[in-house]
């Protein structure tokens, strides 16, 4: 404790600042001290030189006549009187010869004890006493007035040797060195207490500054440095209670930016939960939803097998096909939703029959409308033309969903459809579809949120009614995508009337779509010597493209996989090339860029892929594809942009439907190509070997795909998306309802007519 | 300038230089060419170039040049010795101021009269015994001398006017001067006073002898000797004089400087006249010649601050000077 405190005074600015002072000052003070010391010393010792020899040289000088007339008695009364100076303690008397004459004082020193140069005139030090030698001359001087000859010669009479004491001298010297020591210790003090004051002056306001500083640090920034001591410290001081300020004036605008922003992130919060809830909330209701055209479905087929009568029996079919196409478009649809909120929806522009798509919706709901008992009307305006141009699978949509609610609502009364025309101008037909229901209605402050995606009036709604939640969002969305919009009128008891306006053309040819399927025919020779590369790992799905577009008048070549793809397209010329995206060896995307880095002029490359991402359709394009077309592939869709990308103005007509199956392949052929795949399968979950699984649902896919059955490709995905989470007699099951599905499914198909 | 140092001018200082030069204007008078009479050639020979000596040789010419007879002057330095053989040959008289200008001229054998000057008696004996084997024969070979030492009898007439109640005089003789001893004795006695005569050599201790005497004096005379003794003993007799407060009446002015009370002694001035008179008497009738001189004029000085210490009272010096006059 005492060592580190000893170090931390040590260590602090006023011990440093103490030091720094003091020592230059001490050791100045030592410096002067000694020079004091050693000049006084040296001053004193000339001094006491000096004196010896005066005293000497007068004593040598008074001596003369005494020592030339052998006065001794003079001789002793001089010394008597140099023996007077205090240093002084003797002398001796030499004559001439060197014999001793007169001895005075305290001296006792032989001739054989001095310095064999002691008549060199310097003094010589001997036992505490210093001795003087000074020569006695007898100088005559010529008192004759015309001297020719000049002084005359002096003659040495002898000599004395004063001595002194050094006892006078030390005692000199110690008093000398005892002011000195006085005046260093005196300088030190000053020195010290200079040091100290001027440390001071500069290491308190620093403490205080760091003081300042801790509780600063601490979270004092209420507290301030007082600015004083020298000009560079109370600007310090300054600068400190500057920066603590707008530290201060920084914390607040720090704490109420966090208050702020915490309180955004926990209404962000409150709103991603609410979005996870409702998305929990759709997920849950997703199955429901898609149950009801499944049911119609489901329910029509069962029906079918037990009609006799051929005209219900094309009904029954009719509806299945519209249910299903139902159903894919509400998928479609949930994809679309997502895609609103980027780019919009993308409606087509098509003929059709109001009046049949009409029908054909009533026709979906009446079973549901019935098992409720509810009446379920359409009242069809007269002034609403009979055949449009716009997007039927939309309208229908909208109006689907509208009636479906309303059924699901209404536990008695009524359900009516309602259409009329509210304006025709320019052969833009603007509609008014009204649901009226007789139902539970809504409550007028629960109407706005109903637009809300994956809302409903209350949560209590999906449990008893079920649904997406996703509806009116969609219908919304939809009428307006149709430049109209969407309404409720609702009083809670007593019903609900939605509403929505849409605009359409009205249709130009007289034909409708029903009527121009029947009577397009895909032998037109629009492919004429056209040499196409198809891309394809799947023998049934290269046999089918490579029908249907032989059909066309094309030349086709087949490539197994990317690799050979890409060695086809460098070998031999082909005019456009068909890739799929998924194949072994090198995929499409990795062939469709080295066809395009092969050379300058490569041919045009369609995409082709069973996958609905858009992701995997933009990796396409980012390869280098003009465009990729999405299986089930559509006949028309797929030769119109081939003709599209080979600058061909002819197109395929509009409104043909169905997958290419449906005019090039036998039904015998699909379904042993199904069955074969379905075999594959119940082999592989069968040995518990699924690493070739995907492989084999990519082509039942890609089959469905090509056929235009949605409804086995939608059973295959469910397979895919479960078959991980289930015991194998599950997907064994699972296996062999998609096999029933076929089977019902080609058995019904192979009843129809021909649709070429 | 490197010519001036050369012989004979390397004996001519640039300290002389003005003293010189006058000396050449006074010897080439040209008024002196003029005049019908033929000119007396006076040669100077000087011992040493000091103002003393030239103002024996100046004061002598110009005390010269008053008088009818012609003359014309050279003048030159002892070691001269081109210039002297030649004065030797040319001049007709030549005077030499000094012991060693005199021992400069005499060791070369002069025809011509010779006048010493500035010389004391006994280096004058000294020269003449050295040269002549006598000083008579140096007298008889035409050489004459004025002496530079004064009469005792003048020292101890001025003592007595100094201090009528002095009583004892005592005088130091040395060799030289201790054949005189009975005159200075009856000069004293003269004088009223009684004398205290002692004699001191060169191996005597000078204060043990003098101090008796001087210490029984009421005044002391030293008698000029040879310079050995009379540097030997002034410090003494001045030391003791001072001890016990006698005065001493010396025989120079260096003495009186040193300490004396008073002098009578030889100024050049004095020098100069006596030699222009012997001079003009030699040129005019050749009388003079070989005889021993004494100085016929003297000067008297004091030390006051002496006098003040002993309690004497001093006149005017022309006072002293008219009654040793008389």
């Amino acid at each position: 404790m005492t060592k580190m405190g000893f170090q931390n005074r040590l260590n602090s600015i006023h011990a440093r600042l103490l030091i720094t002072g003091l020592i230059p000052l001490a050791m100045l003070s030592l410096v002067l001290g000694w020079y004091m010391i050693s000049s006084q010393s040296k001053e004193l010792l000339s001094n006491m030189h000096d004196t010896g020899r005066v005293a000497s040289n007068q004593m040598a000088s008074s001596a003369e006549f005494a020592l030339y007339s052998g006065n001794q008695e003079m001789l002793r009364t001089l010394g008597d009187s140099v023996l007077d100076i205090p240093s002084v303690s003797g002398m001796l008397f030499y004559n001439s010869a060197d014999r001793q004459t007169v001895r005075i004082g305290d001296i006792d020193i032989s001739i054989e004890q001095m310095p064999a140069d002691f008549d060199s005139g310097k003094p010589f030090f001997i036992d505490d006493r210093w001795y003087f030698y000074s020569t006695i001359t007898l100088q005559h001087r010529s008192v004759e007035d015309y001297d020719e000859l000049g002084e005359p010669v002096s003659e040495k009479l002898g000599w004395v040797l004063v001595s002194l004491t050094n006892e006078i001298l030390l005692y000199k010297q110690r008093r000398a060195i005892f002011g000195a020591l006085i005046v260093i210790t005196l300088g030190l003090l000053v020195a010290a207490w200079i040091s100290m004051r001027i440390g001071r002056s500069i290491s308190r306001p620093l403490e205080g500054l760091t003081q300042v500083v801790e509780v600063m640090e601490a979270g004092g920034l209420e507290s301030l440095a007082s600015e004083e001591g020298p000009l560079e410290l109370r600007k310090l001081s300054y600068g400190i209670n500057q920066l603590a300020t707008s530290v201060k004036q920084s914390n607040v605008r720090m704490q109420s930016e966090i208050a702020r922003a915490t309180a955004q992130l926990q209404i962000t919060l409150i709103e991603l939960e609410d979005a996870m809830e409702a998305q929990d909330q759709f997920l849950a209701r997703m199955s429901h939803e898609l149950r009801t055209p499944l049911t119609a479905v489901i329910g029509f087929s069962k029906l079918l097998s037990t009609e006799l009568d051929d005209r219900k029996r094309d009904e029954h079919l009719r509806v299945i096909e519209r249910s299903s196409t139902m159903l894919l478009t509400m998928i479609d649809d949930i994809l679309e939703f997502s895609k609103a909120h980027l780019g919009g929806f993308t409606l087509e522009e098509i003929n059709f029959d109001i009046n049949q798509w009409l029908r054909d919706t009533m026709a979906i709901h009446q079973q549901r409308a019935d098992e409720k008992g509810l009446e379920f009307t359409l009242d069809l305006g007269e002034d609403v033309p009979s055949q449009l141009c716009g997007d039927p699978v939309r309208l229908t949509q909208i109006l689907a969903n509208l009636i479906n609610n309303a059924i699901k609502f209404t536990d008695k009364g009524f359900v009516a459809l309602k259409l009329r025309c509210q304006s025709i101008e320019d052969d833009i037909v603007t509609l008014e579809c009204t649901v009226a229901d007789s139902g539970k209605g809504i409550a007028a402050e629960k109407i706005p949120s109903l637009f809300d995606p994956f809302s409903q009036e209350d949560t209590s709604i999906n449990r008893r009614f079920g649904g997406t939640g996703l509806g009116l969002s969609i219908c919304q969305r939809l009428a307006q995508a149709m430049g109209g919009d969407v309404t409720i009128e609702s009083t809670v008891g007593q019903g609900s009337n939605i509403s929505f306006s849409c605009r359409l053309s009205v249709a130009r040819s007289e034909k409708s779509e029903s009527d121009a399927a029947s009577t397009l025919a895909p032998a037109e020779q629009l492919l004429k010597g056209v040499i196409v590369l198809v891309a394809e790992d799947n023998p049934f799905n290269q046999k089918l493209i490579v029908k249907l577009l032989e059909g066309y008048g094309a030349t086709c070549m087949v490539a197994n996989n990317g690799l050979e793809a890409v060695e086809l397209a460098d070998e031999l010329h082909a005019d456009i090339i068909l890739m799929d995206l998924h194949m072994p060896v090198v995929d499409g995307v990795a062939a469709c860029e080295s066809i395009m880095q092969q050379s300058g002029d490569s041919p045009p490359i369609i995409g082709l892929t069973a996958d609905i991402t858009q992701a995997e359709h933009q990796r396409m394009l980012s390869a280098g594809a003009i465009c990729v077309q999405s299986k089930p592939l559509d006949e028309v869709k797929l030769v119109n942009a081939m003709l599209s990308s080979l600058s061909d103005q002819r197109q395929v007509s509009e409104g043909f439907e169905g997958g290419l199956l449906a005019s090039v392949m036998p039904v015998d052929e699909l379904k042993a190509a199904l069955f074969d795949n379905l075999d594959k399968l119940e082999t592989q979950l069968s040995a518990g070997e699924k690493s070739s699984l995907r492989q084999i649902i990519h082509d039942l896919m890609g089959l469905c795909g090509l056929y235009g059955m949605s409804q086995l490709r939608e059973l295959v995905l469910e397979f895919r998306a479960t078959y991980g989470t289930l015991n194998m007699p599950d997907n064994l099951r699972k296996v062999h309802e998609i096999r029933q599905h076929i089977e019902d499914f080609l058995s019904s198909k192979a009843s129809q007519p021909p649709a070429g | 300038m490197n010519i001036f140092y050369k012989w004979p001018f390397r004996f001519i200082s640039t300290r002389y230089l003005g003293a010189w030069v006058l000396l050449c204007i006074i010897f080439s008078n040209p008024l002196l060419a003029a005049s019908s009479e033929t000119p007396r050639k006076i040669a100077f020979v000087i011992s040493k170039a000091s103002p003393a000596y030239q103002q024996v040789v100046t004061g002598a010419e110009e005390k010269l040049l008053g008088q009818s007879s012609v003359y014309s002057f050279d003048g030159m330095l002892q070691g001269a010795d081109r210039k002297i053989d030649q004065a030797i040959e040319t001049a007709d008289i030549i005077v030499t101021v000094g012991a060693g200008a005199t021992e400069a001229v005499v060791s070369k054998g002069p025809s011509q009269p010779v006048i010493a000057a500035l010389i004391t008696d006994s280096a004058f004996s000294a020269i003449a015994e050295k040269y002549y084997a006598s000083r008579q024969q140096a007298l008889d070979s035409g050489l004459s001398v004025i002496c530079l030492d004064q009469p005792v009898k003048r020292s101890i007439e001025l003592s007595k006017m100094l201090m009528p109640s002095a009583s004892n005089v005592g005088l130091m003789l040395g060799p030289a001067s201790l054949p005189r001893l009975e005159e200075f004795g009856s000069h004293v006695s003269n004088a009223g006073m009684n004398p205290i005569l002692v004699a001191v050599n060169a191996r005597d201790n000078p204060i043990k002898v003098l101090e008796p005497a001087i210490k029984r004096a009421d005044v002391f005379i030293p008698v000029p000797d040879s310079r050995l003794i009379n540097i030997s003993t002034a410090k003494w007799i001045l030391q003791l004089s001072y001890r016990y407060k006698v005065p001493v009446v010396a025989y120079s002015r260096a003495y009186l400087k040193a300490g004396a009370l008073a002098a009578v002694y030889t100024s050049p001035e004095n020098v100069a006249q006596q030699v222009s008179e012997l001079v003009a008497e030699v040129v005019n009738s050749e009388e003079g010649i070989g005889l021993a001189h004494m100085p016929a004029y003297f000067s008297v000085e004091f030390n006051t601050n002496v006098a003040e210490h002993l309690g004497i009272d001093l006149k005017d010096t022309e006072f002293y000077l008219e009654r040793l006059n008389d």
